[in-house]
């Protein structure tokens, strides 16, 4: 049986996808619900009591919502159900938090347990399926649909948090050699930037930020800067994979990152960046609360209400909850429209380092952590040539590492000309990208163990 | 449309194999006029003194010293180097016709207590395919992933970037030496290292591996020594680092081979500068190790 990584997925991907096309169409429901799960079980043992619990939830709502023709009450139910799910999700993280943060759990089974893979992911999936069903935004799901687009193991580990309509069975197209091509196309291009650019990356980031305190301005700026490119490419491209697997099954599921490290502000960046959970908050949080249309004040202070509950999913550390304030500040503060060309540029400059310091407190373990190492970042500059050396090539006591060095800057250069013709709007050579990313992931690609980071939220 | 599709994925996949299988058998010319590693030595066809090692070779033995005191030496080291692996490596030089005078070989303690395998991939990038062939047999891990890195992915890095790094790593060696300055250590951290191995129990097929170096050079008139280099303190006196070093005496003994311990020559363990870790030394310690290396009795005679 193969645990989760990278490999284990696109595997029971596939051979999911086959099964799934010879299944009758009233039979697939079923059929995606058991496979889902078993892959879950495979993947999280004993912690898939949580899925299955989140599920049990989510059926006891929507069996008495159902039931119940009082909308007072229909409303109390809906908000029951997701307070359980809120404080199940939450419990998890301060448990995570309190025995994993202070080391004094032993392996890795207690930890799975502890926070179970995709808790976040589909603990919000559920809330965003009950609301819809309670505005009659989904009428007609079996029991079926709802475990089988809850339990959907393309997307349980890291997302997209995709909507319902999505990835409905019903709606499922059959197979046809231009999805499988779509499939190819994504599957490779996150098989490359998980691979070749964030397997890469992580051998400096982690050499580096685990050790911060014996390394040059230089570095830690080097490292800072790395580090957003490897959570970008570790996280795209798990999203990459899931959508192309998703596709072999016939759903359409959004994008869920459109380049967003081009942005040229804060506003641009949270349309582009983890798409599928800026638009589930914007919808399920910001606008129930009023969004922008009480007042410039009401509508600051629900956009970083938002950005808290944002960080508080990813972990309620205090970190977390300094980088949805973050965010949320900087959110406020961005311009509406940028109209000066070298304000767009400056701005897509600035927004790329004010995102990255951001992403600090995804990578450290503390605001000390992080106050030391911003501290680091401004006084330890040196010219040195040993210092400017070990902070481009910081893992080697030779310099056979030179040509790693330049090979992951030549695929960064490369990656970036790619994403920069997608964002200007550029037709995109899917062939020849297939090509480029098929030789690179043979070539280049990092064949280690190959988790996702994202998995940890 | 359909077959044109699949007629270009298979072209590609021909492509790719015969690309993989070019540089499996000749991506070692590139490194013809290196100034380390195996294809830089073939070119030169012949060496009166080698020195055959791990990075406690590279870190350790000062080219310059060796050049002023033998004259015409090339060290050959690779990280992680292991009696399995010199063996092959030293049958491929003579199956290369490069004339060997005298031997020296790292007597790496633990070396010997190590699983078969291979930790420089440089090794495979260096030599031809019966070669790299002869290395995978004789490894431990056989994993698909291992294969998957010794066949396709192992020094693609190297080579795309060849252009580049070449005259970089050329400048950064002589006859295959370092040519780095590297700073030693202070007492305190010194005081923190600690052994990198904790067994004493060698392993088999190191120790017939050693026997057939020996084998191998009295056929080819190769005069061999075994050179323990200096370890720090923590490892000097480290009770599993003696009992090896007793046993791989016994059996360099036991075959009638000569050997330069650390008994033998004069050095400082003490200044904590001539370390970089516990096991390999820094400039100040590669340069007094080999000066008194080379005039000590054992390696006059």
């Amino acid at each position: 049986m193969l645990s989760f990584s990278i490999y284990s997925l696109i595997i029971y991907g596939i051979l999911g996808a086959i099964i799934y096309h010879y299944i009758p169409q009233k039979y697939r429901g079923i059929f995606l619900s058991v496979f889902s799960i078993l892959v879950c079980t495979v993947w999280m043992r004993g912690a898939v009591t949580c899925l299955i619990f989140a599920i049990s939830v989510g059926i006891a709502c929507l069996k008495l919502m159902d039931r119940c023709i009082n909308p007072d009450r229909r409303k109390w139910i809906l908000g029951v159900g997701i307070s359980i799910l809120i404080f199940n999700l939450l419990c998890h993280k301060l448990l995570y938090s309190y025995f994993v943060g202070n080391k004094t759990y032993e392996g890795n089974s207690f930890v799975t347990f502890v926070m179970p893979l995709g808790l976040s992911y589909y603990s919000f999936k559920i809330i965003s399926y009950l609301i819809d069903r309670y505005i009659g935004k989904i009428t007609n799901a079996t029991f079926w649909e709802f475990v089988s687009y809850v339990s959907l193991f393309t997307q349980i580990a890291s997302g997209p948090i995709s909507r319902y309509e999505e990835v409905d069975v019903n709606s499922s197209i059959d197979v046809e050699p231009k999805l499988v091509y779509e499939a190819v196309y994504r599957l490779t291009k996150g098989l490359f930037y998980k691979l070749v650019i964030a397997d890469r990356l992580s051998t400096y980031t982690i050499t580096v930020m685990n050790d911060y305190n014996s390394y040059s301005s230089m570095a830690l700026w080097m490292a800072m800067l790395l580090f957003s490119i490897e959570l970008y490419a570790d996280f795209a491209g798990y999203s990459e994979i899931a959508i192309g697997l998703c596709c072999l099954f016939g759903f359409n599921v959004k994008e869920n990152f459109r380049n967003p490290y081009f942005s040229s502000s804060f506003r641009e960046f949270w349309n582009r960046w983890h798409i599928s959970l800026s638009t589930w908050l914007r919808d399920y949080v910001y606008i129930p609360l009023g969004g922008n249309r009480r007042g410039e004040l009401r509508k600051a202070a629900n956009v970083l209400i938002v950005f808290l509950v944002s960080g508080i999913w990813h972990g309620n550390n205090l970190c977390y909850i300094l980088w949805g304030l973050w965010h949320g500040i900087l959110n406020i503060l961005s311009p509406k429209e940028i109209k000066r060309k070298c304000n767009i540029y400056l701005g897509r400059i600035f927004t790329f380092l004010l995102v990255s310091l951001g992403w600090l407190c995804f990578r450290l373990e503390s605001v000390a952590d992080i106050c030391s190492y911003l501290d680091g970042m401004i006084n330890r500059w040196s010219l040195s040539l040993g210092d400017i050396v070990s902070s481009i090539m910081p893992f080697s006591g030779d310099m056979s590492c030179v040509a790693i060095v330049l090979t992951i800057g030549l695929f960064i250069v490369l990656t970036a000309i790619l994403e920069w013709n997608e964002y200007r709007g550029h037709k995109v050579n899917k062939n020849l990208r297939v090509g480029f990313y098929t030789f690179s992931v043979i070539l280049f690609g990092a064949m280690g163990a190959n988790g996702f980071i994202y998995a940890n939220y | 449309m359909k077959n044109k599709r699949i007629i270009s994925v298979l072209v590609i996949i021909l492509l790719m194999v015969s690309l993989l299988i070019i540089k499996a058998e000749y991506a070692s010319l590139i490194y013809r006029d290196s100034t380390y590693g195996m294809p830089a030595l073939v070119a030169k066809g012949g060496i009166e003194n080698l020195y055959l090692g791990s990075s406690m070779f590279r870190q350790g033995l000062d080219i310059e010293s060796i050049e002023n005191h033998q004259g015409d030496s090339y060290i050959l080291a690779y990280n992680g180097n292991q009696p399995i692996s010199e063996l092959i490596e030293l049958e491929y030089l003579i199956s290369n016709n490069v004339k060997i005078k005298n031997l020296y070989v790292d007597m790496y303690a633990y070396s010997m207590t190590a699983v078969p395998d291979i930790s420089d991939d440089k090794l495979f990038l260096e030599t031809d395919i019966s070669t790299k062939y002869r290395l995978w047999q004789s490894i431990e891990d056989k994993s698909l992933r291992k294969l998957w890195s010794v066949c396709v992915s192992a020094n693609n890095d190297m080579i795309l970037t060849a252009p580049i790094v070449n005259p970089i790593l050329n400048s950064q060696f002589r006859s295959g030496g370092a040519l780095t300055v590297t700073g030693g250590l202070d007492g305190d951290a010194c005081g923190k290292l600690v052994p990198p191995v904790d067994t004493d129990i060698i392993n088999e097929e190191q120790k017939k591996a050693v026997g057939d170096i020996v084998t191998l050079c009295k056929e080819n008139d190769i005069e061999v020594v075994f050179i323990e280099t200096p370890k720090s303190q923590v490892v000097m006196r480290d009770l599993n680092y003696r009992s090896i070093m007793e046993s791989y005496r016994e059996l360099l003994d036991d075959h009638g081979v000569q050997y330069i311990s650390s008994e033998d020559y004069k050095f400082d363990y003490d200044n904590s500068y001539n370390f970089i870790d516990a096991i390999h030394l820094s400039y100040q310690g590669r340069v007094n190790f080999s000066e008194n290396l080379l005039i000590c009795d054992k390696l006059a005679q």
